[in-house]
């Protein structure tokens, strides 16, 4: 099978370290990867026979395969290639440069498999009837919940059901702060400073302490889980700034904490925070994600996992390569 | 949030006891201890026969297994039960505010939220000082989750008008 990755930031890197490291595991799978482009924003790595992934992580831009000024449009119908591997950054203005990759992809009747939210919270719905319209699988675990296999989850397993409403917390930096504020009595700014130290919130933390990056998966999960055409601009949004450590203390006297929850059912769509029962299973701490989803039949399902790091995303996104292998029936030619 | 947390059920318990100091408390001790939440007691004189007092404790629990519980627990220290009965089930929801609460006038803000058959429960307030915000919660019971959700929607609207920021169960 080959592949094509655009975007070599801290994703795209551990997608490519786990594809050289874990080779031998995906050959016992019977899955023999051939990676045939790796594109950045100013060039790529291009070889048709395959990439010599090892040597390209170590030497970077040195390496005799990197092509300067090389850009995906072109090379997308030229290299072999089954899937393309979307991992640019986020952009939810207008998904660019994302959402061209992804089109020129599904035109040339590539299967897609992206981490970007961008191009799927501006064009979903085209992209996913683009897709449709070419016979191309296009398949975004990874931009909900990094590694919880929630539309896998969905597509494989309650095709006879139907998702009554969603809720969870999906966003990690924000999930942290309010851990950190209830389990340890820091300020909103400390834990804010804490989390960038660490590296879990960016120097410009409003994306995730706003609520956007969870709204925007919120977006995701409405359009993929429950057949929506929903934006950015459906969702009411509130974000943590506000929290004051007697919010926390008020409503730790009333068995609650304070959690940042995404919800959505065919009614309203929601990110806010709100006081939840502490034993409900959404009271995971720290980074941690937590999604449930109720249904028709199943009843309640909960699923918790790391919702961000590059090695857990990267995971999501062979977990799709895998799935499109099998539906396949193994190697599709290029 | 549509869960059952937010639920739970009024009841009065009538019990018959002997007439004698420490038979209340040794009624009282298992409610308390598998988390009923006592609201009223009474002592129907008037009922008394003989030696024997009955009295009617009216008090919230969760669930019906919660109230067996309590029930078989009571009966187990020698208490008889003379009846149970059900008197409403009631809904819960506990909303915190940030913001200049009382410049924004609080007693308002509860007018216009409030409809038949809500009620403020509890008010608790942290207050540091006039400039600074405070942080009020408040609890509202109300017959029905329905009623419930639609103080909720107007408190939202007040909310965003006063520029305060809420939290809610």
């Amino acid at each position: 099978m080959n592949l094509i990755l655009i975007g070599f930031g801290n994703v795209g890197r551990a997608l490519t370290y786990i594809l050289w490291e874990k080779g031998d595991r995906l050959k016992g799978l019977k899955l023999n990867i051939n990676v045939t482009g790796i594109f950045k924003s100013d060039g790529g790595f291009i070889d048709h026979n395959g990439l010599k992934l090892g040597e390209i992580l170590e030497k970077g831009k040195q390496h005799q395969s990197w092509v300067p000024e090389a850009s995906p449009l072109s090379y997308i119908a030229e290299l072999p290639c089954d899937v393309v591997i979307e991992m640019t950054p986020t952009n939810v203005k207008n998904g660019e440069p994302g959402v061209s990759f992804i089109r020129k992809a599904l035109e040339e009747g590539k299967d897609v498999v992206t981490s970007n939210k961008g191009p799927l919270v501006v064009s979903m719905k085209e992209l996913l009837s683009l897709a449709d319209k070419k016979g191309c699988f296009f398949f975004y675990e990874a931009t909900v919940g990094a590694a919880i296999p929630i539309f896998t989850v969905a597509r494989e397993f309650l095709k006879h059901d139907r998702i009554l409403c969603i809720e969870g917390i999906l966003n990690g930096t924000t999930n942290y702060i309010l851990s950190r504020m209830s389990e340890d009595k820091v300020s909103f700014d400390d834990a804010l400073r804490e989390a960038q130290e660490m590296g879990y919130a960016e120097a410009d933390p409003t994306y995730d302490v706003e609520g956007i990056d969870a709204a925007c998966k919120l977006v995701i999960l409405a359009n993929g889980l429950m057949n929506m055409n929903k934006h950015l601009s459906d969702v009411e949004i509130e974000g943590i700034s506000r929290v004051t450590p007697e919010m926390i203390e008020l409503a730790e006297e009333e068995g609650y904490l304070v959690k940042h929850i995404a919800y959505l059912d065919e009614e309203k769509m929601e990110v806010a925070p709100r006081l939840v029962p502490k034993n409900s299973p959404l009271t995971v701490g720290g980074t941690f994600n937590v999604i449930t989803i109720n249904t028709e039949l199943s009843g309640s399902l909960t699923f918790i996992g790391k919702g961000a790091g590059p090695r857990e995303t990267a995971s999501a996104i062979l977990a799709d390569v895998i799935t499109i292998a099998n539906k396949r029936g193994g190697i599709k030619s290029g | 949030m549509a869960r059952p947390e937010g639920g739970s059920m009024r009841v009065k318990i009538k019990f018959n006891l002997v007439d004698e100091p420490g038979q209340l408390l040794k009624a009282l001790r298992p409610i308390a201890e598998f988390g009923g939440n006592v609201r009223e007691i009474s002592h129907l004189r008037e009922e008394k026969r003989g030696n024997m007092l009955p009295v009617a404790v009216t008090f919230d629990v969760k669930d019906l297994d919660q109230l067996f519980r309590i029930r078989d627990a009571v009966e187990a220290t020698g208490i008889q039960v003379a009846s149970i009965e059900p008197l409403m089930e009631f809904h819960r929801k506990v909303v915190i505010m940030v913001g200049h609460v009382f410049a924004t006038n609080i007693k308002d803000t509860i007018d216009r939220v409030l409809e038949r058959g809500v009620m403020v429960r509890r008010l608790v307030a942290r207050i540091k000082s006039a400039e600074d915000v405070s942080t009020v919660k408040i609890v509202l019971e109300a017959d029905s989750s329905e009623k419930l959700e639609s103080t909720l929607r107007v408190l939202k609207k007040v909310a965003v008008e006063k520029n305060l920021f809420i939290a809610w169960s």
